[in-house]
């Protein structure tokens, strides 16, 4: 479904990511790990466009995508880090905000089938944006993208600021969408949650891939970290 | 008292008119988070092209509004593609500088090709003056009224019921969740600016059929009328901008009558001094300024 294929960003002379690649089929979990300034934001915003690819091929579907805009991306949808939301709107209004232009009835049926998932919202749906606590913000953020129906979900932090128990419950969410067939690429800090859910692993450092492999290989997730943080460079750690 | 209340309907109705010149500027800033200072040369141009059609054609009403709209929104598309699509970024001054120098150069063309001092432009003729008991309305105040009131109705229409007023408010709010959310900003953009043009070119229109003549002065007075409303209800705030509009066309109608047409403008800038100084979020500013902060603050 996803391919990247030695994907760079430059932002300037700062190298943030070098030649990385990595496939994604449909109901497959990828997770990416690294440490801060390791490069996972800037891979998701490369695929969906809003970060400027220097090198590199980005296909979705196997169609060319690369530099696309999310706009113009049909099936791809973005749960950005700090979840960026427009703190005025209301509830409702940011779920009709992630539809994009749909008719009525349709717009009816996703609301509906997205409020399902998240009935906590539908409590809320008058209340604004700015209001929420940060775990209905992520549920918010998170809705908004599946109104859109995208057949891919890219995550970038999804429980950045969250409790450990709100955190699990996002989990159990992704969980539960790649049930039903989507395909999703997670960044995500916390190792334990990540390889908890994810089928693949790609390690980031200082902007290289410096391993891929199925999760049920990789070490623990406390292992797995310390070989992160270790500073010896370990090229293709797992393959 | 008579004098008061009449100056105070006459200033309603031309304050509307400067409400809608606010709110032009308003929808600019809130989603470009930039001045445009060509917005009032923006509605020079459409109104020449209107007075030309008028002179030559002697056009009647509707097609001299029509070309009125049709030249604001020309330049102000010309003005939103050189001066914002093209400077990009984190870049509000060169945007504004930029802006100014087309705001030099469309005043400029105006006058080369007008190069009277003033020209004719049609006006609101055989409109019957209403009698409110002792009150007086002219029927070009009351048209011009009504229009505007019309226009902020649509225009909150517009905002509130339609996807593109839903994009207009994300990027106003916070310009990233538009880009997360898939909007597709730079059309969003354009699109608010002319929508901009569109409601300066009405207000053009009104003050200029009420005046009956118009000169290439027109293009600074409706920017300064218009910033300065803006600045008085509120920076970024639609609702400010019809208040802002609405008092300095009051304050401007009173100071006219008790202090004559220069106290008026002594008055109108004294105005602007003291709600910079004393409430610089403006008069409906505070509250929205402080509610959105705090959501802010919370995501």
């Amino acid at each position: 479904m996803l391919a990247v294929e030695a994907l760079s960003i430059r932002y300037g002379r700062v190298r943030a990511l070098e030649e990385v690649s990595l496939t994604l089929g449909h109901d497959e979990v990828l997770a990416v790990a690294g440490l801060n300034g390791a490069g996972k934001s800037s891979l998701v915003r490369a695929i969906c466009g809003l970060s400027p690819v220097a090198a590199g091929r980005v296909t979705f579907e196997g169609r060319d995508i690369t530099g696309h805009p999310l706009y113009a991306l049909d099936g791809v949808a973005l749960v950005p880090e700090g979840r960026v939301l427009a703190p005025s709107l209301t509830v409702a209004e940011t779920l009709r905000l992630g539809a994009g232009r749909v008719r009525a009835r349709e717009l009816d049926a996703r609301r509906t089938e997205v409020l399902d998932r998240f009935p906590a919202l539908g409590q809320r749906l008058n209340q604004r944006a700015g209001t929420l606590s940060g775990g209905e913000a992520t549920m918010l953020a998170l809705a908004r993208a599946l109104m859109a129906t995208p057949r891919l979900l890219l995550l970038d932090e999804p429980t950045l600021g969250l409790s450990p128990a709100a955190a699990a419950r996002v989990f159990e969410m992704l969980a539960a969408l790649r049930r039903d067939g989507l395909g999703l690429l997670v960044v995500e800090q916390d190792l334990h949650l990540s390889l908890g859910l994810a089928d693949r692993v790609l390690l980031l450092r200082h902007g290289r891939a410096i391993g891929q492999g199925p999760a049920a290989s990789m070490p623990d997730a406390r292992r797995l970290e310390d070989l992160l943080i270790a500073d010896t460079e370990q090229e293709q750690l797992i393959c | 008292m008579i004098d008061f209340v009449q100056n105070t309907l006459d200033g309603l109705a031309i304050g509307s008119a400067y409400g809608l010149l606010a709110l032009g500027f308003t929808l600019i800033f809130g989603v470009m988070r930039r001045l445009n200072m060509a917005f009032g040369p923006s509605i020079l141009v459409g109104i020449f092209a209107g007075a030309w059609l008028h002179s030559h054609w002697s056009a009647g009403m509707i097609p001299v509004f029509l070309a009125t709209l049709a030249g604001a929104v020309i330049a102000s598309a010309y003005v939103e593609r050189l001066s914002f699509a093209a400077i990009r970024g984190d870049a509000a001054l060169a945007s504004m500088a930029s802006s100014f120098a087309l705001w030099m150069q469309l005043e400029e063309a105006v006058a080369r090709v007008f190069p009277q001092r003033t020209y004719a432009f049609p006006t609101f003729e055989g409109l019957p003056m209403l009698e409110l008991g002792p009150l007086f309305l002219r029927p070009e105040y009351l048209v011009m009224f009504l229009t505007a009131a019309a226009l902020v109705a649509g225009l909150q229409v517009i905002l509130t019921r339609t996807l593109f007023g839903l994009h207009l408010r994300t990027l106003s709010d916070n310009r990233e969740a538009a880009r997360v959310s898939g909007v597709n900003v730079a059309q969003v953009a354009l699109l608010t600016f002319l929508l901009a043009a569109a409601i300066g070119g009405v207000a053009g229109f009104l003050i200029a059929a009420t005046d009956g003549q118009i000169s290439t002065k027109l293009g600074m007075w409706a920017t300064m009328k218009g910033l300065i409303a803006m600045v008085i209800g509120g920076l970024g705030s639609m609702r400010g901008a019809l208040i802002g509009g609405l008092a300095l066309g009051v304050v401007e109608a009173q100071a006219q009558w008790y202090l004559g047409a220069s106290g008026r403008e002594i008055t109108t800038f004294a105005l602007l001094f003291v709600a910079l100084i004393l409430l610089p979020v403006g008069l409906a500013g505070g509250a929205e300024t402080g509610a959105r902060a705090e959501a802010g603050r919370r995501l």
